[in-house]
C-alpha cells in the first residue's frame, strides 16, 4: 500500500457525527410544514409592484390629457 | 454516478410526499453534518449551514428530477451555504478543533482514538479549499464526476487539486508528528 493509499483508508475511518435527537424532530416538523404548504402562484410583493405601476401610468396619462385640454 | 436507491426519494419528493424527505434525512444527515462540521469548524456554525441545506431540498426537492444525483446535490448546497457564510463572515476557514467527534463503536483502540485526533488535527490546519477536497473525496467517497459535479469543475483539474490537497495533508502529518516526538523527548528529559 502506498502512503496516499494509506492516508485515504485512515480519512476514510474518521467517523460520522449524530445529530441531537431534538434538533432533528425540530427540522423535520419545519421542513414538513414547508412541504405542505402550497406554492405561491405570484408573490405578493410583485404584484403590490405592478399595482403601483399601473397607478402611476394612469395618473401619469391624465395629468399630460389635461395639459392639452 | 447517481445512487438508484435515490430514485425511489426523489420521485417522493417530486410528489412533495414527506416521506420522501425523512428517507433522505435518515441517509445523509449524518454525513452532511459531519461534513460542515469539519469544514467550519464550528458546531453552531454546522448546525445553522445544516439546517439551510435541509430546508433547501424541502423547498427545492420537487423540482429535482427523477436521476439527479441527490447526495452530490446536498454537499453542493452545503458547500455553496458554506462559503457564502465565509464570504459574509470574511473568514478564511481553519477549523479550530472545538468539536471533533468521539469516534463511535467498541472497536477502536485508543491507539487508533490517537491516530483519528491527529488526522482532524492535520485537516483542521489545512485550507478550506484543501479541506473540503478530502473531506469530500476521502472521507465522503464522492467519485472524481460527483466531485466534479459539486465544485463546478473538471475532472483533470480535481484529480490535480486532491493530489495536491493529499500531499499538504502528508506534510501536515508529517510536521505534527515531528512535534509530538520533540515534546516526548522534551518531556523525557525533564523527568
Amino acid at each position: 500500500m502506498t502512503e496516499v493509499d494509506e492516508l485515504l483508508a485512515r480519512l476514510r475511518k474518521l467517523p460520522a457525527v449524530a445529530l441531537d435527537s431534538e434538533f432533528k424532530a425540530s427540522l423535520q416538523a419545519r421542513a414538513h410544514r414547508r412541504m405542505r404548504r402550497p406554492a405561491r402562484s405570484a408573490p405578493f410583493a410583485s404584484l403590490v409592484l405592478a399595482g403601483t405601476v399601473v397607478l402611476y401610468l394612469g395618473w401619469a396619462f391624465q395629468f399630460t390629457s389635461a395639459l392639452y385640454r | 454516478m447517481p445512487e438508484t436507491r435515490d430514485r425511489e426519494v426523489l420521485l417522493l419528493l417530486e410528489q412533495g410526499d414527506p416521506r420522501g424527505f425523512d428517507l433522505a434525512y435518515a441517509r445523509y444527515a449524518e454525513r452532511i453534518f459531519g461534513f460542515l462540521l469539519r469544514l467550519s469548524g464550528s458546531r453552531a456554525v454546522a448546525e445553522d449551514l445544516f439546517q439551510h441545506t435541509f430546508m433547501r431540498l424541502a423547498q427545492a426537492g420537487a423540482r429535482l428530477r427523477a436521476d439527479s444525483d441527490l447526495r452530490a446535490w446536498l454537499f453542493s448546497v452545503a458547500r455553496n451555504a458554506f462559503h457564502s457564510h465565509a464570504r459574509s463572515r470574511n473568514v478564511e476557514a481553519r477549523a479550530d478543533i472545538e468539536l471533533m467527534p468521539a469516534p463511535r463503536g467498541t472497536g477502536a483502540s485508543p491507539d487508533s482514538g490517537l491516530a483519528l485526533d491527529e488526522l482532524e488535527r492535520a485537516l483542521a490546519g489545512l485550507h478550506a479549499g484543501d479541506r473540503e477536497l478530502l473531506l469530500l473525496f476521502g472521507v465522503e467517497g464522492l467519485s472524481h464526476a460527483e466531485l466534479a459535479a459539486v465544485l463546478e469543475l473538471d475532472q483533470v483539474t480535481v484529480r490535480k487539486r486532491i493530489s495536491r490537497a493529499r500531499a499538504r495533508l502528508a506534510e501536515a502529518l508529517d510536521g505534527d508528528a515531528r512535534v509530538m516526538s520533540k515534546s516526548k523527548v522534551s518531556d523525557d528529559r525533564s523527568r
